[in-house]
């Protein structure tokens, strides 16, 4: 159920994100929405859950970006991986930090893409104003990341408690 | 002296008389100006105002607030009537606008004199650093990767993935796009690479040549995937540096990439492998 949820928010983001944000203004260099989902799994929900969704992530990126196949999947395994283990020595309870963490997300991604673009693609150029792209989803991330992680960590509460309302056996066998 | 009988007929004949009299005598004088008709007048009248008025008052309030009631349904049958009527209009000048632009492509189609699939464009890329947008259109209608795909105002990309129902176009503006092109008046030939968002990047044209700005670069069709002389931009800013035996130029794309709607796929004949 879990894995449903997560699967079906990060359809909508990403709809949203190709459909109505190109649109608005200030908005089209808007980061990627699925990090804070990302870092939140990597923090928060254990590996059965955030490894099959985080590679679900990706494959659904590369599809439908004009990138190379693999490169958002790789991507979103380095974020997942180092936020796991960045999370074993931090407190994941504060705020300051979690922002940190969504803003370090969207830079490591500008920086996969950069490094992709300046030595890996056969005749990519990087855009010449990469450098405003990179500060204005930086921004983007210090502003609403913690937004969009506390919407994550209620809405996740709230399935919990319907969980154990409509599974309460299932609940208490996994607990077993 | 008189029996009772007497006095009660000179009685009524009296009382007659004066009936006639009075009543011959007044009927002279309708309205007279004077007299107990005016005192009663007076006194009654200002009662019977006070109690109309008020009566109409009352009456005035109770008719007003159904008027209200049946003025404010009119009001809201009137807004919900204006609110539909709205909607039929900005459909109708949809449609007009989208038929302006069918037309464009239409004029095109028979421009180019090659079979073309119409689509629309129905999502954008997620990641602001690729320019690719999603069509309605797959292998399914006959296209494929590497199709040209262009519209009324110039070249818009190639198709770079397909499924059966949609396609996935990579826009001149992406940095993996190159278009063999010409400057249409000089024939200064160059590779349009795509840079930042709303230029492109017109690369390896020798110092040389003659290019100013606002000059037209065109398709050269040497890359055999885009048709000769489509347009791909106009001119923006000329760099010739000190060194080097290129220069810097940089072109507005053709298409108003923003505003990107509807678009043409012409379907490249797949070559069959000899056996």
């Amino acid at each position: 159920m879990t894995v449903l949820f997560y699967l079906l928010v990060s359809l909508c983001l990403v709809i949203i994100k190709t459909t109505l944000i190109p649109g608005m203004p200030l908005l089209e260099r808007f980061y990627d929405l699925l990090i804070p989902i990302v870092i939140y799994l990597s923090l928060f929900r254990p590996l059965r859950e955030g490894v099959p969704l985080v590679l679900f992530f990706g494959l659904m990126m590369d599809s439908l970006c004009g990138g190379p196949v693999g490169l958002y999947l790789t991507t979103y395994i380095w974020i997942y991986a180092g936020m796991r283990w960045t999370g074993q020595f931090l407190s994941t309870g504060n705020m300051l930090l979690m922002t940190l963490a969504v803003a370090i997300g969207v830079a490591f991604e500008c920086l996969v893409l950069l490094v992709y673009m300046l030595l890996l693609a056969p005749s990519a150029v990087p855009p010449a104003d990469a450098a405003r792209t990179v500060a204005y989803q930086i921004i983007w991330a210090l502003l609403t990341g913690p937004v969009i992680l506390i919407i994550i960590g209620r809405s996740q509460k709230l399935l919990d408690v319907w969980k154990e309302r409509i599974f309460p056996d299932w609940l208490d066998m996994n607990q077993e | 002296m008189f029996s009772k009988k007497m006095a009660m007929v000179i009685g009524l004949f009296a009382l007659v008389t004066f009936s006639i009299l009075s009543l011959s005598l007044s009927s002279r004088q309708p309205y007279p100006a004077y007299g107990p008709g005016r005192v009663a007048i007076a006194l009654v009248a200002p009662f019977q105002n006070a109690i109309v008025g008020t009566t109409r008052f009352f009456s005035g309030i109770w008719e007003h607030y159904f008027f209200l009631v049946t003025v404010q349904e009119e009001n809201e049958r009137l807004f919900r009537e204006n609110r539909d009527l709205k909607a039929i209009q900005h459909r109708y000048l949809e449609a007009a606008a989208m038929n302006d632009r069918m037309r464009e492509l239409l004029g095109l189609l028979k421009k180019i004199e090659q079979p073309a699939v119409a689509a629309l464009v129905v999502g954008k890329d997620p990641s602001p650093w690729f320019q690719t947008v999603m069509v309605d259109k797959g292998t399914g209608d006959g296209i494929g990767k590497g199709d040209p795909v262009i519209n009324a105002q110039g070249i818009v990309g190639i198709v770079v993935d397909a499924t059966a129902h949609y396609a996935k176009v990579m826009l001149i503006t992406d940095p993996n796009s190159a278009v063999d092109a010409v400057v249409q008046d000089s024939r200064a030939r160059g590779i349009v690479k795509g840079g930042a968002a709303g230029y492109c990047a017109f690369n390896y044209v020798l110092r040389k040549h003659q290019v100013a700005v606002d000059d037209l670069v065109v398709s050269s069709g040497m890359d055999m995937v885009f048709p000769k002389g489509l347009p791909v931009g106009r001119v923006a800013t000329i760099v010739k540096q000190d060194a080097g035996i290129f220069q810097d130029v940089t072109l507005t794309p053709a298409v108003d990439f923003e505003r990107l709607e509807e678009i043409l796929i012409i379907p490249v004949p797949k070559r069959v492998e000899l056996p």
